[in-house]
């Protein structure tokens, strides 16, 4: 056997300062409430090492993994929905507190219930790419 | 590029926004969400909880946003959202999103939860917001 699969075998050491898979839980969430990544997918990675089997820190650690870059969708374009935009411009204060949905400027629901109107918009067999969802807050 | 829009209601109450289409998935009917370099993350209405549990996934643990409409516990999730294009092409982009069950707020499009990770540029004389890969 060569040396790096024996290595692989090795238990992992120690931990010094004798943290538990809930202290590098606890540090991550410290991290994320400072409003930051950094450093919080480190913490996870240094975590997995002592407690591979542990789910939240390898849930963690996948979460947390680095950003894919943005990537562009052939062809995919939304349809010109500027009617629906004025309707919200002019008829908007009268459905505060409430999801609508428009198609082509048309109001086709309002509810404070989403599913109600994603439901609504469904019904209508519209194209969702001709069809807005707001929430008039 | 899409159109943006800058207000949905009228209003002395009302400031001028940046509200631009997003969706959650292919099928998915576009959702407005206000663009806000401030704000850490992207922060989705509770109502999309749902939506986003069944595409997103979980960083487990409690988050804590501080917004000017005060202190609001929640979730983290990591998913892919599109940006929606009118002219040219769409964009998938990653996205960090809180969830609270108590935000009162709308969709927020956040800076080092989505946007710090596109090129951006916003025309306001005509309300185009263009955008795409880094």
């Amino acid at each position: 056997m060569g040396s790096a699969a024996a290595r692989k075998l090795d238990p992992p050491e120690p931990d010094p300062e004798e943290r538990t898979p809930e202290s590098f839980l606890e540090e991550i969430e410290e991290i994320l409430n400072s409003g930051t990544l950094k450093g919080a997918r480190e913490v996870a990675e240094q975590g997995l090492a002592l407690f591979p089997d542990h789910p939240d820190l390898k849930q963690a650690h996948h979460a947390l993994r680095p950003f894919e870059r943005a990537r562009v969708v052939p062809g995919y374009r939304v349809s010109d929905q500027s009617d629906s935009f004025d309707w919200l411009r002019k008829n908007g204060s009268k459905h505060r507190g409430q999801w609508v949905g428009l198609a082509h400027g048309q109001l086709i629901a309002a509810s404070e219930s989403f599913e109600q109107v994603v439901q609504a918009l469904r019904l209508q067999i519209l194209d969702p790419r001709d069809t807005l969802l707001h929430f008039i807050d | 590029m899409a159109p943006y829009l800058d207000a949905d209601r009228e209003g002395a109450d009302r400031e001028p926004r940046i509200l631009v289409r997003i969706a959650l998935g292919p099928l998915e009917s576009p959702v407005l969400a206000l663009m806000d370099t401030a704000a850490p993350w992207c922060v989705f209405r509770p109502e999309m909880n749902t939506r986003l549990q069944k595409s997103f996934l979980l960083i487990p643990g409690q988050a804590i946003l501080g917004t000017r409409l005060g202190l609001f516990q929640g979730s983290l999730y990591r998913g892919h959202l599109r940006l929606l294009a009118e002219e040219g092409e769409s964009l998938n982009v990653e996205a960090t999103v809180f969830v609270s069950p108590d935000w009162p707020g709308p969709n927020f499009l956040g800076y080092q939860g989505l946007l710090q990770r596109i090129r951006f540029a916003v025309d306001p004389e005509n309300n185009h917001f263009y955008f795409g890969e880094i």
